[in-house]
């Protein structure tokens, strides 16, 4: 009897086949395998989710929510006139009260949320003072330069006491509107967060148009943690003025 | 019995207004006055005049210094007609230069028979024009034997001096030395004075007592200005003080080419000079023609460390 070719011829002839057959199946399995963990690594580093990115507009959910906060609210208000009686009305109080709110937001608030410099301050400082504070005071009055805060953010105000002045004729002239802040804010840096104590007051007058901004100032600040040395800034602008 | 000289009048006329004429002693004045309750005067006396001089270069700017002129004069007012038995004589005459920048001043005291231009003694031009009250036709004059160039000019006559000093309580003046003089009156011990407007007076009177005569007076109306000075300084200070302070001497004060948000910043200049940083000097000055005094060799190196900042740095 004539024996077919591929039949084996003896048992140990049919075992090594065996052998050879269980020997391909792993090999497909292990390279299932490993395809389909290529394609799920893939996939997740796509979605972003296994990557080591600094962009925080990912949504995670993990993540808690920075807050800025704001504490700013009106002290007590008086006058005294070198003529008639004056007062000082809430047109008045209401206008001072957005000015610093104004002044607060881009001289502090953003610069330190951004690490960015400070935006266009001319609608809060005349430009007298203006051309200061854009120069030699801009580290008195401005805090450009510090860590970017990147946890909460809170900036409390003192009530702020504004006193008015009138002239010999009756007519309101300025208004001085004390200033004290208490700036915290948590940044990347290790130790305490970032916290800048400002102090001082400023003066303001209508300006040609009847627009009350900052003419003078007189400003003490100081800054430490948030991985900046202590420092502290003094800045005054008071001339003699020229105007009546 | 020891009779008084002939000049009384001149004599009184002299003790005037410098003490209370600088605008730091307006704000002394008005800090005691309100520390003591009274925020208001009993009537709207005018202290004193600030006239701003036309044509003034200087522009207000934190950097740039000025030079202040105060005079006192005996007139009962700055209208003649008002006070015919006074001409108003500048008999005292004092420069101050501030330096914003530095918080610094000097108080330049000028005596009051130095010759000015032309020759006639330096407190007599400001009865001889009308323009602010003759105050332009005496800080030309100053100017022009200083060299420097005056913007604001404070005038306080003698009628209110008394009042203005007893109304602050009085004033704490530390003397180098006692000082006694039967003819204006002056007793005071060496140290610490405290003294009503009285013996604020006599103190600025006094001349026979002292070794220089009117140069060592007027040192010491200078000298009463710094303490003034203190005085206000060593008060609570808040833009609100400050505000009320100015109220109140704007109420006192005839303002000339300025006006109260001036008066205010005047005022916060005042406030922010520690008397430390402020010299007070006499005009160095020796034996000219008849009575004038002249100008020493040594005025001029002076004058110009004072007319480059406003202050002196090497006298």
């Amino acid at each position: 009897m004539e024996q077919e070719p591929n039949e084996p011829s003896s048992r140990a002839e049919r075992r090594a086949q065996a052998q050879q057959r269980s020997r391909a199946g792993l090999a497909i399995g292990v390279a299932v395998v490993v395809i389909i963990a290529a394609v799920v690594v893939g996939v997740l580093v796509f979605a972003g989710g296994g990557g080591d990115s600094d962009d925080d507009d990912g949504g995670d959910a993990s993540r808690p929510v920075a807050n800025t906060n704001v504490t700013l609210e009106l002290g007590e208000v008086t006058a005294d006139s070198a003529g008639p009686p004056v007062t000082v009305g809430p047109e008045v109080t209401d206008g001072v009260i957005d000015l610093v709110g104004r002044y607060l937001e881009v001289a502090t608030v953003e610069p330190l949320r951004k690490a960015a410099p400070a935006g266009d301050l001319s609608g809060v400082f005349d430009a007298a003072a203006l051309a200061r504070v854009n120069g030699p005071d801009r580290a008195a009055l401005v805090d450009e330069g510090a860590p970017e805060v990147t946890g909460d953010l809170d900036v409390v105000a003192k009530p702020v006491a504004v006193t008015g002045l009138g002239d010999q004729s009756g007519n309101l002239v300025l208004v001085t509107a004390t200033l004290d802040l208490d700036v915290t804010g948590a940044t990347a840096a290790k130790g305490p967060p970032l916290h800048i104590l400002r102090s001082g007051y400023f003066v303001l007058t209508p300006d040609p148009a009847g627009v009350w901004k900052v003419s003078a100032y007189g400003i003490t600040v100081g800054r430490e943690g948030g991985g900046i040395d202590a420092t502290t800034t003094t800045a005054a602008t008071t001339g003699a003025g020229g105007g009546q | 019995m020891t009779r008084r000289p002939p000049r009384r009048r001149a004599l009184v006329a002299l003790v005037i207004a410098p003490l209370v004429c600088g605008l730091a002693l307006a704000a002394t004045v008005t800090a005691a006055w309100l520390a003591v309750g009274s925020p208001r005067p009993a009537d709207a006396a005018v202290w004193m005049q600030v006239s701003k001089l036309a044509g003034a270069t200087y522009t207000g700017a934190p950097e740039q210094p000025f030079f202040a002129l105060v005079v006192g004069t005996g007139a009962r007012s700055d209208d003649p007609a008002e006070s015919v038995d006074d001409p108003g004589l500048a008999d005292a005459i004092h420069v101050i230069g501030v330096n914003p920048a530095l918080g610094a001043a000097t108080i330049l005291d000028i005596p009051r028979d130095t010759e000015g231009p032309g020759g006639a003694k330096l407190n007599s031009y400001i009865v001889n024009s009308t323009e602010n009250f003759g105050l332009r036709a005496e800080a030309d004059a100053v100017s022009e034997v200083t060299g420097l160039p005056i913007t604001y000019v404070v005038r306080a006559n003698f009628p209110n001096f008394v009042q203005m000093v007893d109304e602050i309580g009085g004033i704490d003046v530390n003397l180098p030395t006692e000082l006694v003089d039967e003819f204006s009156g002056a007793n005071f011990p060496a140290g610490p004075n405290h003294l009503n407007g009285d013996q604020a007076l006599a103190l600025a009177r006094t001349r026979y007592a002292l070794p220089r005569g009117d140069i060592d007076r007027t040192l010491n109306q200078g000298l009463i200005m710094l303490s003034a000075l203190q005085t206000v300084r060593a008060r609570p200070q808040s833009p609100g003080e400050t505000v009320r302070l100015v109220a109140t001497a704007g109420r006192h004060v005839k303002l000339d080419g300025l006006g109260v948000r001036d008066l205010f910043a005047l005022g916060q200049l005042a406030l922010a000079v520690d008397p430390v940083n402020v010299k007070n000097v006499v005009l160095p000055v020796g034996s000219g023609g008849g009575s004038n005094l002249v100008k020493t060799a040594d005025a001029a190196s002076l004058l110009a460390d004072m007319a480059d900042d406003g202050v002196l740095q090497s006298h």
